[in-house]
């Protein structure tokens, strides 16, 4: 099992945490933290959820994410910093 | 002049996070007014933001040595330090459709109330956003807001004579913060009314400093009252959610 952590600080202050355990190229778990706004947040719950079972791959990282387009609002980070987070822990995960 | 319902009151953490979870689903199906609410955290707690991982937001033995209690938010943003006797809750509660759809001028509309609340005092604040109210730089006010298809709840901190020390020493900001901030501890970062007043004002000179801000701000009449015994028998159902170790320490 791979786990890696990663973190970044907004410009406008706020935190957002990826932890990514991979195991033989399968996403184990990911669990997204920090103190930024998620509209709906259980949206965000099913997200992490969803990961868990997907190939460790950028290409279902961004499958996953576009369900969530347009339905989940992110405030103090972005989708992309999200999506950048898994996709360099994922790199590094292998 | 719009009237709107004001409750004052005072609560242990987890009452008051499910009366405000009340509060808001009970807004949503429509079967309260709006409202504002202000409160006082009995005993001193801490509140955390619904993202935040438990040990990264606060230092759980400062926290166990002080008998401090913790509670997670439904909402997100970060950790708070409620100081009983220096700390004034807010949340207000209200139709969606009275607010700005754009969450940041939600934000901006509703935290006016706070600026109104301080230039009372004699204080000039400003809104620095996401969900910050500062004075000189430094925050005095943080808010965090989640909404329903119908409703939505803002609710947050005015620090009029939190003890900062205390602040400091339960509250963790993550070590990413700290050095991009180059400063030392959140207690560089934040303030108080009376640190900036250099006199203490009395909880009931902010209280009514709140009143009369949230009116300016709102255009409304805030006309005290209680809760409904249906707002009373579903935060009793829900404080059971927020005394649970699976919630707080869900992350």
């Amino acid at each position: 099992m791979v786990k890696v952590v990663k973190q970044v600080e907004k410009s406008g202050g706020k935190y957002l945490k990826i932890e990514l355990e991979v195991v033989s190229g399968i996403i184990r778990d990911l669990k997204v933290s920090g103190d930024f706004f998620a509209y709906p947040p259980y949206l965000l719950d099913n997200l992490e959820r969803g990961a868990k079972g997907m190939r460790a791959d950028p290409s279902e990282v961004d499958k996953l994410l576009s369900r969530y387009i347009g339905r989940l609002e992110l405030v103090g980070i972005s989708i992309e910093d999200l999506r950048g987070l898994i996709v360099n822990s994922l790199r590094e995960a292998k | 002049m719009t009237k709107w319902r004001l409750i004052v009151d005072e609560g242990d953490p987890y009452w008051n996070m499910a009366l405000d979870e009340a509060m808001l689903l009970l807004k949503d199906r429509g079967k309260v007014p709006n409202t504002l609410r202000l409160y006082v955290f009995k005993p001193s707690s801490v509140s955390i933001g619904y993202f935040q991982k438990v040990n990264e937001a606060v230092d759980l033995n400062v926290l166990n040595s002080l008998r401090v209690p913790l509670v997670r938010r439904i909402t997100g943003g970060g950790s708070v330090y409620h100081d009983e006797r220096g700390e004034i809750t807010y949340s207000l509660v209200a139709n969606l459709r009275d607010f700005p759809r754009d969450i940041l001028l939600s934000y901006k509309a509703i935290c006016k109330g706070l600026i109104y609340a301080l230039a009372e005092l004699g204080l000039e604040a400003s809104f620095l956003p996401v969900n910050d109210v500062v004075i000189n730089c430094k925050k005095v006010s943080c808010s965090a807001q989640v909404r329903k298809p119908n409703a939505l709840l803002q609710h947050g901190t005015l620090m009029y004579a939190t003890d900062l020390e205390v602040l400091a020493k339960v509250l963790k900001a993550p070590k990413l913060k700290l050095s991009s901030h180059r400063i030392s501890s959140i207690y560089e970062r934040v303030t108080t009314v009376a640190r900036e007043l250099g006199y203490r004002p009395r909880k009931e000179e902010v209280i009514r400093a709140l009143i009369r801000g949230f009116e300016g701000a709102l255009g409304v009449e805030l006309i005290e009252d209680e809760i409904t015994e249906e707002e009373r028998k579903l935060a009793v159902k829900l404080k059971l959610k927020y005394e649970s170790r699976n919630w707080n320490f869900k992350r």
